[in-house]
């Protein structure tokens, strides 16, 4: 980390940090990464999103969880911003995302809210392109550096990795970002929103470990494609619906 | 007159559109109103298929060759405006199935913590 982090600052925030996991049919992962993330956030609030199986029994309980449930699946960006409705009621200062599939590793959290508790943005997004990188599956580089072009050509960041669910914001820029869709294609309209505001922002180096199972979760190039049409869609809509 | 296949296709299709709306206004599903907008409509549709060369003039008005041209693009845009409204309107109901479902969740959360503190 190039930001030195002083462990009595952290120790300070630590009551105020809420890390929400979206989780849709998660019930065999879910409770290893709750466990994990418990190791070094005080708060999780798991969104099981109408999931068929056990996902939300399996973190019931949890001192430190709180489960909330979509009655019905409305999606990864419908969960997450339930997840986030809830930790800023309850007075969240930094609200963290982090996938339920067990592709991102707890160990990287804190290196995302150093930036934001040392006051220097309000937007940590997590990259896997940087030069200690794992490998990333050469398919999925592809249509991962696809959605950083369409980044940068609709809202203006430069990015080296636009679809990191993993990523930290602050209580004042949660109160600023507004977004709509219900899918993944939330993921662009947040950072979109990021642009809009003009909020300061930073990538940080994590890991994605591509196991068999996230990578089955994960999306296939056409879907990518496909989301990127469905971001655009929204926006059209968007000015009707205003 | 000769009647080609299409034209009886055409009309077989729009009389059953019309004892369609019909009984749907004596069952009271729609207006009386909404009845004779839609009639109108299909009754139109049944005279442009019954008498096509009748929208040729209107067409050459327009500068197309012929009427079923002009029928054809019409068409065609007014499918095109109403997906667009349909798709807009279905972004709009499904922020609302969300807002209302995120509503419950929070609720429920809400309530287990009041719970919790009793």
């Amino acid at each position: 980390m190039e930001w030195g982090v002083n462990k009595s600052i952290q120790i300070n925030y630590m009551q105020n940090i809420f890390v929400v996991i979206p989780a849709y049919n998660e019930e065999k992962k879910i409770r290893g990464v709750v466990e994990g993330v418990l190791r070094v956030a005080p708060h999780v609030v798991v969104v099981d999103d109408g999931s068929n199986d056990e996902t939300a029994k399996s973190v019931a309980n949890m001192e430190g969880v709180r489960v909330l449930r979509h009655i019905i699946n409305r999606g990864y960006g419908a969960a997450t911003k339930t997840g986030i409705a809830y930790a800023l009621s309850m007075g969240a200062d930094v609200v963290v995302t982090f996938d339920a599939d067990g592709q991102h590793r707890p160990e990287d959290v804190p290196a995302l809210l150093a930036p934001i508790h040392a006051g220097f943005v309000d937007v940590v997004l997590g990259t896997r392109f940087h030069k200690n990188a794992l490998k990333v599956p050469f398919l999925r580089k592809f249509s991962l550096k696809l959605a950083v072009v369409f980044t940068r050509i609709i809202s203006g960041l430069r990015l080296t990795d636009a679809h990191n669910g993993l990523r930290a914001f602050s209580r004042k820029s949660l109160e600023k970002i507004d977004f709509h869709k219900n899918g993944m294609s939330a993921a662009s309209e947040i950072l979109d929103e990021v642009a809009r505001h003009k909020l300061l922002y930073q990538e940080v180096p994590v890991v994605i470990s591509y196991t068999p199972y996230s990578v089955k979760k994960g999306q296939s190039t056409f879907k990518k494609i496909m989301l990127g049409l469905d971001f655009i869609g929204g926006k059209i809509t968007r000015l009707y619906h205003k | 007159m000769r009647v080609t296949p299409i034209q009886v296709i055409l009309i077989l299709a729009i009389v059953a559109i019309l004892i369609g709306i019909a009984r749907k206004a004596l069952k009271r599903d729609i207006t009386i109103r909404e009845f004779f907008l839609i009639a109108l409509f299909w009754l139109f549709s049944l005279a442009v298929v019954l008498w096509p060369n009748a929208t040729n003039s209107a067409a050459h008005l327009l500068g197309i060759g012929r009427g079923t041209d002009l029928i054809v693009y019409f068409a065609t845009l007014s499918i095109a405006y109403a997906v667009f409204r349909i798709f807009i309107r279905l972004e709009k109901v499904e922020r609302d199935i969300t807002e209302l479902v995120r509503r419950i969740a929070l609720k429920n959360a809400e309530e287990k913590e009041k719970k919790e503190k009793l």
